[in-house]
């Protein structure tokens, strides 16, 4: 399969510029995962891909060949050979499972191997050919949608937020499968969603879009641990931000002598650290001193809002491990592990 | 609080609110394809809106992110220009006709006294008729779609079936009733309880597609079901009730089948004694400037009233079916409301039928034994010119209703309206406008079969466009993007998805515009071949010699039609192909 790439998409409604210059790359046989909040124009995006909606500039190719481009070259949809799963699936309700999966392939070949092996890859048994789509359940009928785009071997499969709407226990078993579907079919992909903890979770790369713009792409690791900006860093999880002052390839604030990841800065600057980051520690003389002020409890892990001991009223979060039997009004001891990222002064916008 | 709301939806911060977001049914498309800043409001305004497909959300739209379309493909904009020219066809031909005699005929018809008060007849019965139908038509949705009326089937069918019974029927019967309705109430009545179906089926498949979840947060939030109605579901329903009444005042301005009987002076009645007694063709071309007039102006009128707002569709998603209230004490009112508007929508012209046949007067009864020949050729023409006409009103209508649902904009608005321009003429001149146009240029087609069919065909479009768009606006855009990104062009996509599942609506676009075609008179009167008669016409002409009995059987066989196609109407218009009962 092929990769997919644009260079410089723009899209407006009337004065409403929608996306602002959008250059992606999608190597082959990896999955991008879009990650945008409403109105960060994703889905218009993903429709310009699909070829639902023209570009006003810009060109999309895929497999090497342009699909759109500003000089006029707009390939419909159904020629540009995509696999399309569309929220909720999309399946076609007057059709059973074998006719949905068979619906892009040759008259000939919808006798054939394929649908089986379409309905193999993605992890349901055949016996379910024959059924309705509202006969299967939220999870099955993604599959089917899936199934469907992948039946025809398209160059590119894109996927809007495909797993909406299912509980969790579904949604991760459902997740699997499609991951699993598309590595085993070595599909080149584009999935688009709002949830961070799936396109982080997914995603080869992640590519933030952020009011028109793709603010960042990068592997989920480096994106999570060194965002582009303070806002990246918000939006692809909780951030504890604190000033401080930087020299050296350390930094000195709040919670102590830290370490910066990357090239060293000097002078004033913003850390910002994960909550996981922080941990609780025993002992009597190590560590910033912090007043529990409340904590919430998730099973696994338990997050602790906190405000240093200092004066200075600073607050800020740990997500610990061991920090069950806190109560609002102990006092703690904090260390930070591992390197921090750090950005200037007044950068953030929010 | 605007932006502490902006900053969390921008951090991300909530992910237990997020998954809740994701896991409300129905939501899917919405934010996504809506992708807008104001999404949250917007969600909310477009989720409680009304997804039949009229969909116009005034109190709304300002909120109602733009919605994304892709351009009019190019074949489609040509076969809707194509529909709304070959509607223009009469008006255009109607225009030249009333110049033909130059100014000063133009000039005397309109300047006639009459003529300003038989514009006001047409225009005070469509006054008074259009609120009652729509009272009438909403009443009738509610109690059939949303409580536990008994027999609510046979009731769904019998409030449509006045729609297909033929208006002429329907007049005569009225007429047989006695002198006192034979003026303005009994043109207004007459208008009332024979249209108020078509604001029946818009409204009732509105009720079943609003969110009963709406209802249920209105009571919550302290109102009593009265209250509900009115302040929740009255609101959602009102473009069902724009639309239906736009159709009831356009086609009570140009009624002449219902006021057949009736011998009331509307203006389209006048047009008609005009031709009869063989005045100047272009004199009484030059009265219809005055429907044309109105009937751009209603059309003008309404999309004013709808304001500049934005079609909204929301997908279906998974919605609860409503509970239906009980009646309680209230059922057998309730009952005696329903059987009330049957009596006088349906028991009039059938009981009228079986007084008129069992008349007993010898001469009669004669004269319709030597009728009862003409009924089986009378009964074949017209089942021909009704599926002829509904096939070509069908593949007229359908680019536009595909249009209309799928690329909204001001290019297929105006096309869309223009449609309506049927409406513009009365059918009496629209029938000899097209008569006239075949004598000078199609000179094959002057009194043949075709140009019958063609021209019923044409005067029911607006009838067949609304029907199909009542259906296509159920159907999710995202079953027909699947397909073309499943490598189907777009005709493959409508035909192997489209098509499929809006079988229903298809259907009941047919047999509406099948029905009316029967009951219709003054377009078969004119351009029907003269060696072919039809039931309608064999049942004027009897009925005129007031050999009712003789009339009779014409007139069961309408009705007997009639009531299959409101059998055929209750359970298909509007809906899409059901798959989840097999």
């Amino acid at each position: 399969m092929a990769e997919l790439e644009c260079r410089g998409v723009v899209k407006s409604y009337g004065d409403r510029v929608v996306l602002s210059g959008v250059d992606l790359t999608v190597p082959e046989g990896t999955l991008t995962a879009i990650l945008g909040a409403s109105g960060s124009g994703k889905t218009t995006l993903l429709r310009l891909l699909i070829g639902f909606l023209a570009a006003d500039a810009g060109t999309i190719s895929i497999g090497g060949r342009t699909v759109a481009d500003a000089g006029g070259v707009h390939v419909p949809p159904d020629k540009r050979a995509i696999g399309y799963v569309a929220q909720e699936g999309a399946l076609f309700p007057h059709l059973n499972v074998a006719e949905n999966v068979g619906f892009g392939l040759a008259r000939p070949e919808r006798r054939g191997e394929r649908i089986g092996a379409a309905l193999d890859l993605v992890g349901l048994d055949r016996t379910y050919a024959g059924r309705r789509p509202h006969e299967l359940s939220g999870g099955e009928q993604r599959r089917v949608a899936l199934a469907r785009a992948l039946a025809p071997r398209p160059a590119v499969v894109l996927l809007d937020e495909p797993f909406a709407g299912l509980d969790a226990s579904l949604r991760a078993e459902t997740r699997a499968a499609v991951l699993a579907a598309l590595a085993s079919a070595d599909a080149t992909a584009v999935l688009v969603t709002h949830d961070q903890a799936e396109a982080l979770s997914t995603g080869r790369e992640v590519a933030v879009l952020r009011e028109g713009r793709l603010v960042q792409t990068a592997a989920p690791d480096v994106l999570y641990r060194a965002p582009a900006d303070l806002d990246v860093a918000r939006f692809v999880g909780e951030a504890v931000v604190v000033p401080g002052q930087a020299a050296a390839g350390t930094v000195v604030c709040a919670l102590g002598t830290l370490r910066v990841r990357g090239a060293p800065v000097e002078g004033p600057v913003q850390v910002m650290i994960r909550p996981e980051q922080i941990r609780l520690i025993d002992g009597e003389e190590r560590g910033v001193v912090a007043t529990v002020l409340g904590a919430s409890f998730f099973g696994a892990e338990t997050v602790l809002r906190l405000e240093l001991a200092d004066g200075s009223g600073t607050g800020v979060s740990a997500r610990t491990f061991d920090g069950a039997g806190a109560r609002a009004g102990d006092e703690v001891r904090l260390s930070v592990t591992g390197p921090v990222t750090v950005y200037a002064p007044g950068e953030a916008r929010a | 609080m605007h932006t502490e709301h902006e900053r969390e939806r921008g951090d991300r911060r909530d992910p237990a609110r997020e998954q809740a977001k994701t896991d409300t049914p129905g939501r899917q498309h919405l934010p996504s394809i809506g992708d807008d800043p104001a999404s949250d409001n917007a969600r909310i305004a477009a989720r409680s809106a009304n997804r039949d497909d009229w969909l116009v959300v005034p109190s709304v739209s300002s909120f109602v992110p733009v919605r994304r379309r892709a351009a009019l493909p190019r074949g489609l904009l040509a076969a809707c220009l194509l529909t709304s020219l070959l509607v223009v066809i009469p008006v255009v031909v109607t225009v030249v006709q009333a110049f033909e005699g130059g100014w000063g005929a133009v000039r005397t018809a309109l300047a006639a006294r009459s003529t300003g008060t038989l514009v006001l007849h047409s225009v005070e019965v469509a006054a008074v008729a259009a609120p009652l139908c729509a009272a009438i038509g909403v009443a009738a949705a509610w109690f059939v779609e949303r409580t536990r009326l008994p027999g609510r089937r046979l009731w769904a069918v019998l409030f449509v079936a006045p729609l297909t019974i033929p208006a002429f029927v329907t007049s005569y019967a009225w007429a047989g009733l006695g002198t006192s309705l034979q003026g303005f109430v009994g043109a207004a009545g007459i208008v009332a309880f024979t249209y108020y179906p078509i604001v029946y089926l818009l409204a009732a498949v509105a009720l079943r597609g609003l969110d009963p979840a709406l209802e249920e947060t209105g009571r919550s939030l302290g109102l009593n079901g009265r209250q509900v109605f009115f302040r929740v579901v009255l609101p959602q329903l009102q473009p069902a009730l724009l639309g239906g009444m736009l159709l009831v005042v356009l086609d009570a301005l140009i009624e002449f089948d219902a006021f057949v009987g009736l011998k009331f002076q509307t203006f389209s009645f006048d047009v008609y004694a005009q031709y009869q007694l063989g005045f100047s063709a272009s004199g009484a071309a030059a009265l219809s400037f005055a429907s044309m007039v109105l009937c751009v102006v209603v059309l003008f009128g309404e999309a004013q009233l709808r304001g500049d707002a934005n079609y909204t569709r929301v997908s279906q998603g998974a919605r609860r079916v409503a509970e239906r209230q009980e009646l309680g004490r209230a059922t057998v009112p309730a009952l005696a409301v329903c059987a009330a508007i049957v009596a006088i929508s349906d028991g009039i012209p059938v009981g009228m039928l079986v007084h008129w046949s069992t008349q007993s007067s010898h001469a009669a009864l004669a004269s319709a034994g030597g009728n009862l020949k003409y009924l089986f050729p009378a009964t074949l023409t017209s089942l021909e010119v009704g599926v002829a006409a509904a096939a070509v009103a069908l593949v007229l209508a359908l680019p536009v209703a595909v249009a209309a649902v799928r690329y909204r904009g001001a290019r297929v608005t105006v096309l869309e309206r223009a449609t309506y321009l049927s409406f513009a003429l009365p059918d009496l001149v629209a029938a000899i406008a097209l008569a006239y146009a075949a004598s000078h240029y199609v000179r094959f087609l002057y009194g043949s079969f075709f140009l019958l069919v063609f021209a019923e065909g044409v005067l029911f479009l607006p009838f067949a466009v609304v029907a199909l768009r009542a259906t296509f606006g159920q159907l999710e855009r995202s079953l027909e993007e699947s397909a073309r990104s499943l490598g189907s062009g777009p005709l493959a996509s409508f035909w192997r998805v489209t098509m499929p599942l809006a079988r229903p609506g298809v259907v009941a676009a047919l047999v509406l515009v099948f029905a009316f075609t029967l009951g219709d008179l003054g377009t078969a009167q004119v351009l029907l071949p003269v060696d072919l008669y039809t039931l309608g016409t064999e049942f004027n002409t009897n009925s005129s010699t007031v050999a009712f009995a003789a009339a009779a059987p014409f007139a069961g066989v309408l009705i007997a039609l009639a009531v299959l196609a409101a059998y055929v109407l209750m359970s298909r218009f509007g809906s899409v192909r059901s798959l989840a009962v097999r």
